[in-house]
């Protein structure tokens, strides 16, 4: 599924995009298209996206529902449609024709909140085209977790150079540049130039370590916890609060043993953390330490 | 974004964006700690009584229950409007709060959507049962027969309790999942095994947070929105007039839809309290769940129970305003006859122990916010019971007075039912995100 190949700007958080989507925009790009973990706010407007007209498909099913409502009440209840076939239902002397109006308010409007809820509810997903089973086209698992991507179409490219673009959203808080297609295959990954940030923002807790960090840091990790091979490995799950995710994790930078999860100190922990990126906090909340002394007195 | 320096962070604790995902995940992508094996081993316990309590009743027959010709509603009709007015906070909360643009529901409206479903499930339970010959239910929709055409009847409201409750389980069902979507597609992109990538990814439907489906699907969840607002106050309207259409004293009053709507809520809110103050522990979700959320839970809850208060009052003065005697009698009957003790039950804890939340100290100390929502569905529950078992046990003929008591079976079904609720609450908290993630990313201040 070779789709599209775009121009992508990858940010960490909402503000910076949007700022550069109406800055982009001022300069006469169009945005291809957005892709965030949760909404920005007035990001549909800066990126030009015309109001869809749902709630007037939501009005239609409405009313559809309304008029159904009554439909089968008129048909079941009187003889207006001549249904009196056989058995007309004559209950406490109420009225059978039209005098039965208030009965048929409850189950009337129950019928316009039905169909409007379960119409606008369709007409949403037949307009984004979901359905369940569907394979997403998902550019990165990030997408969807914690990194919010602005996606320009290469044609655009006539109407800014390439590398003024690069400049443009480096300097608007992008953290790096990307090229790929829509379905997230690979194209050259171009690395970001040296930040210019404007705004001074602490740095992430999940950035990205270098080489160099990382060996230096796992250097560290051996020197105390000792080093681990794969064949003497114990089932690491066993301890409360590590998952199949996690002990591959832990098995990746070199643990495999509950002994070398009990020598663990608190500068080695901060160093998994920043190796794993995962959970900061947790090995000490709950107390991964004691509970490895324990499972390997067992 | 504009930060009010009085007002308490929504979520505390400095989260970045990849935290909450890392949290709210966490119990996902993690086996299930010994406390939950526990917690849902003892529900499906409970389960399991409803299943052998609803068997023998049907094995057997509506014998086996305490209700007689005189007192024909008992605990069953009890613990049907019992659940489904806890439901009512979750749609108040996700709906309602939605459109007074109320940040702090972010977080908890995905657990309160959860309960309204589960309470309105096993609410179904009950009215399905109680027909007696409950595979004939189908006979309750207005469905093409070979009796002549022998329609359902349109002017009774149990029918439209029929409609009411399928419509407000089916339209909480479609926001809460159209809610769940971006969280599900979250826990697709993260997953490592193949039957998390499998079954998320296929419940996701293709989600990959493109801004103009955003767009979209804003739009759908203002209109649901919009619509389950005066759906959620119809249902509770529409089981009142179960009772206020119908002509027996203390039943035949207009007050009904306001006072059971305001109940609902009460009530509601006393179960997300007494919900979510486990949940927020277990899970270790306090930075999200903070005691700012359950400071302004407690604030509802004082104000309708107020509401319920004033009600209870108003009922009794209009009897003996009206001057008829069988209504004067139906509410001295509730006060000083036999069944007294559920009377007064039901003042105390609805009335008067809401009435501490005037006091910070109360909203918001959770070990007794937590003691005040069980007295709080307690009363609620004892509500329900003096209005049905009390106005029905002396109506206006003597001759047909009667008691009531309940059945080790009726105890059974009910209790069976809370098995139900926290067996699929259990299952929930397990499998799907209880913090609505989406949402909380894009309120919470510091931004990685």
């Amino acid at each position: 599924m070779l789709d599209k190949q775009l121009i992508l700007g990858v940010y960490d958080n909402g503000d910076d995009l949007l700022t550069s989507v109406k800055k982009l925009r001022k300069k006469g790009v169009e945005i291809f298209d957005c892709y965030t973990p949760y909404p920005v706010h007035h990001l549909d407007n800066e990126m030009g996206i015309k109001r869809s007209n749902l709630t007037v498909g939501a009005f239609l099913c409405g009313l559809t529902g309304f008029f159904l409502g009554l439909l089968l009440q008129f048909y079941m209840m009187t003889n207006f449609l001549h249904t009196f076939k056989s058995w007309p239902m004559i209950i406490g002397g109420k009225p059978q024709d039209y005098g039965m109006w208030p009965s048929m308010v409850p189950v009337t409007f129950e019928m316009t909140i039905l169909f409007t809820a379960f119409g606008i509810g369709f007409l949403f997903f037949a307009k984004s085209k979901m359905i369940h089973g569907k394979i997403a086209q998902i550019i990165d698992p990030r997408q969807t977790d914690d990194r919010l991507f602005l996606a320009v179409e290469p044609s655009e490219l006539s109407k800014i150079s390439r590398s003024e673009l690069d400049s443009f959203l480096t300097e608007n808080g992008a953290i790096e540049i990307r090229e790929r297609n829509l379905d997230g295959s690979a194209e050259v990954e171009t690395a970001a130039p040296a930040k210019p940030k404007t705004k001074a923002k602490a740095a992430p807790k999940t950035a990205d370590l270098s080489e160099e960090e990382k060996s230096e840091k796992l250097g560290f990790l051996q020197s105390i916890v000792g080093e681990g091979t794969s064949d003497q490995k114990d089932d690491l799950k066993e301890i409360s609060g590590v998952g199949p995710v996690y002990e591959e994790k832990l098995n990746s930078i070199g643990i495999f043993t509950f002994e070398q999860v009990s020598k663990l100190t608190p500068e080695s922990i901060k160093a998994i953390e920043e190796l794993t990126k995962y959970f900061p906090g947790k090995i000490e909340r709950e107390d991964w330490i004691s509970q490895a002394k324990n499972l390997m007195d067992k | 974004m504009f930060e009010a320096s009085i007002r308490q962070p929504l979520v505390e604790g400095n989260k970045s964006i990849a935290d909450v995902s890392n949290d709210i995940c966490a119990p996902i992508e993690n086996k299930p700690t010994k406390l939950w094996w526990l917690g849902f081993t003892l529900s499906f316990a409970f389960l399991m009584l409803m299943v052998l309590s609803l068997g023998w009743t049907v094995w057997e027959g509506i014998g086996t229950w305490g209700v007689n010709k005189t007192v024909m509603w008992g605990w069953d009709i009890t613990n049907f409007v019992f659940w489904v007015g806890i439901g009512h906070a979750g749609t108040l909360i996700s709906a309602i709060l939605l459109l007074f643009r109320q940040k702090w529901r972010m977080s908890i409206n995905r657990s309160a959507e959860a309960m309204t479903i589960f309470a309105v499930l096993c609410a179904a339970q009950f009215p399905l049962f109680h027909m007696g010959r409950v595979w004939l239910a189908y006979w309750a929709l207005p469905l093409p027969n070979m009796f002549g055409s022998l329609w359902v009847n349109f002017n009774s409201p149990l029918l439209w309790d029929v409609f009411a409750i399928s419509t407000y389980l089916s339209v909480s069902l479609l926001f809460w999942y159209l809610g769940l979507i971006p969280d599900i597609a979250t826990v697709r992109d993260r997953a490592v095994t193949k039957a998390r990538k499998f079954w998320y990814g296929f419940f996701a439907m293709g989600w990959n947070g493109s801004a103009r489906t955003w767009h979209r699907y804003e739009i759908v969840a203002l209109i649901l929105a919009g619509v389950s607002t005066p759906l959620v106050l119809s249902v509770h309207t529409i089981v009142s007039m179960d009772f206020a259409t119908s002509v027996i004293p203390g039943w035949h009053t207009t007050i009904f839809p306001p006072y059971f709507v305001a109940g609902a809520i009460f009530s509601g809110f006393g179960m997300v309290l007494t919900l979510l103050i486990i949940v927020r522990k277990v899970l270790n979700l306090q930075q999200y769940i903070t005691i700012g959320h359950l400071d302004a839970m407690t604030k509802v809850v004082m104000l309708t129970g107020s509401i319920v208060g004033v009600a209870y009052l108003t009922e009794f003065f209009i009897a003996a305003y009206s001057g008829v005697v069988y209504e004067q009698y139906a509410f001295l009957n509730r006060a000083f006859g036999p069944y007294w003790w559920a009377y007064w039950t039901m003042m105390s804890c609805n009335l008067l122990a809401p009435q501490v939340f005037w006091f910070k100290w109360a909203r918001t100390t959770p070990w007794f916010i937590f003691m005040l929502s069980i007295v709080v569905n307690i009363g609620m529950w004892f509500e329900r019971f003096v209005i049905i078992v009390t106005s029905l046990h002396r109506d206006y003929l003597t001759s047909s007075w009667a008691m009531y008591s309940a059945t080790i079976t009726e105890v059974g079904i009910f209790l069976g039912t809370m098995g139900l609720f926290f067996t699929c609450f259990f299952l929930f908290s397990k499998f799907l995100p209880v913090i609505n993630m989406s949402e909380v990313k894009s309120i919470i201040k510091s931004r990685e």
